[in-house]
């Protein structure tokens, strides 16, 4: 338990190890340790130490924000946003990668019907051009049998 | 289903949102305040959602820009980073747990290694005990001078730190994570991140001291908490 009134030295030595480490604004302190900062802050034994660490956020503080610009958000948002949201919902529109599967089967079994269909009306045109051909074969003795 | 939203860098104007109520949604379609927590984004990001998608975007790339920016030091290896996190971060979205870390923090953690692993690529890690060079300028005739001075310092000082450690300091100082938070996106126990901090911020003093003076005298006597 940290008394606030008369810190003791381990809680000074806590604080200053904190100070090195969280600097001196409390909000950065964990929580669990804000009672030590509590107890130290206006305490004299670590003032140089306090302001050095102040100093040193303050400095911080002053390094170039880096933030992005509308552009790059837009073209986070336009270029790949909706790809990735295209592709996670895939699992959801299977039709859509069943359908060159479908469409394949389909073109076979359309195929087969026209190709069985085709030949049959081949084989028949062929029979009856055979029929009306053979007198005129037999004729000219081309499909005469061998004497 | 139509989606009666638009979405631009402002935000995600009208968020509609474009599942049916067992999704989570309030009846009618419309976004709640507690169905705009990162979480619940987040699950609908891993069913497909475009707007929540663009509302994480819009949420936290200034926060991981700005890291992959403080870490590999220019704009353009930056933005890369950012893309590149966010493509891990959607492909692994639909894993993400609420008991696990923030989204934030599981986000800062995926730019952290992409940036760890471009700067162990590039082979550019500066030793801790050389100091940055600053720019050797004449004393500032106005105020706007001494503050770019002092940011380039700064910078400078921070750029020179080494990788984990600034990285330690930027989580913590700049995207003010919190300690579990952020020895979580480093990987390493809270010890270890306080030793990362306590040294990162000894090295930054050392590299800015010499210059104190200098940089920051016009601040030592008004503002104190800016002057070292």
């Amino acid at each position: 338990m940290v008394d606030p009134r008369s810190p003791s030295d381990a809680t000074r030595a806590e604080f200053a190890r904190l100070l090195e480490i969280y600097g001196a604004e409390r909000r950065r302190w964990p929580a669990a340790s804000q009672p030590v900062y509590d107890a130290c802050a206006g305490d004299m034994t670590h003032a140089e130490l306090f302001h050095e660490a102040a100093a040193l956020d303050g400095a911080l503080s002053e390094a170039t924000s880096h933030r992005g610009d509308d552009a790059f958000k837009e073209r986070l948002l336009a270029d790949f946003v909706p790809r990735r949201a295209r592709e996670a919902a895939r699992p959801r529109r299977r039709w859509i990668r069943l359908a060159p599967a479908g469409a394949f089967a389909a073109l076979s079994a359309m195929g087969f019907v026209v190709g069985s269909a085709t030949a049959g009306a081949a084989d028949e045109a062929l029979y009856y051009a055979e029929a009306a051909m053979e007198p005129a074969l037999t004729a000219d003795g081309l499909w005469a049998e061998a004497p | 289903m139509k989606v009666a939203a638009s979405i631009n860098v402002r935000g995600v104007a009208g968020y509609a949102c474009p599942q049916r109520t067992s999704s989570g949604c309030a009846p009618g379609g419309v976004l709640t305040p507690a169905d705009d927590s990162d979480e619940a984004l987040i699950a609908r990001v891993g069913r497909g959602d475009r707007l929540a998608a663009s509302a994480i975007v819009l949420r936290h790339s200034d926060a991981v820009l700005g890291l992959a920016w403080r870490m590999l030091g220019e704009r353009a290896a930056a933005e890369d980073a950012t893309q590149e996190t966010f493509l891990k971060f959607w492909s692994s979205a639909g894993e993400w747990r609420p008991q696990g870390a923030r989204v934030k923090t599981w986000l800062l953690k995926i730019a952290a290694n992409a940036c760890l692993d471009r700067l162990r690529r590039r082979g550019r890690e500066v030793a801790t005990d050389s100091p940055p060079e600053l720019a050797d300028h004449a004393p500032a005739a106005d105020e706007k001078l001494m503050r770019e001075e002092r940011r380039a310092a700064v910078d400078a000082a921070l750029a020179a730190l080494p990788e984990r450690q600034r990285l330690a300091l930027v989580l913590c100082h700049y995207e003010e994570l919190s300690q579990n938070d952020a020895a979580e996106a480093l990987n390493v126990s809270v010890e270890a991140l306080e030793s990362l901090l306590a040294r990162g911020r000894r090295a930054l003093r050392a590299a800015l001291i010499e210059r104190l003076d200098e940089l920051f005298m016009g601040e030592r006597h008004g503002r104190s908490s800016i002057a070292l």
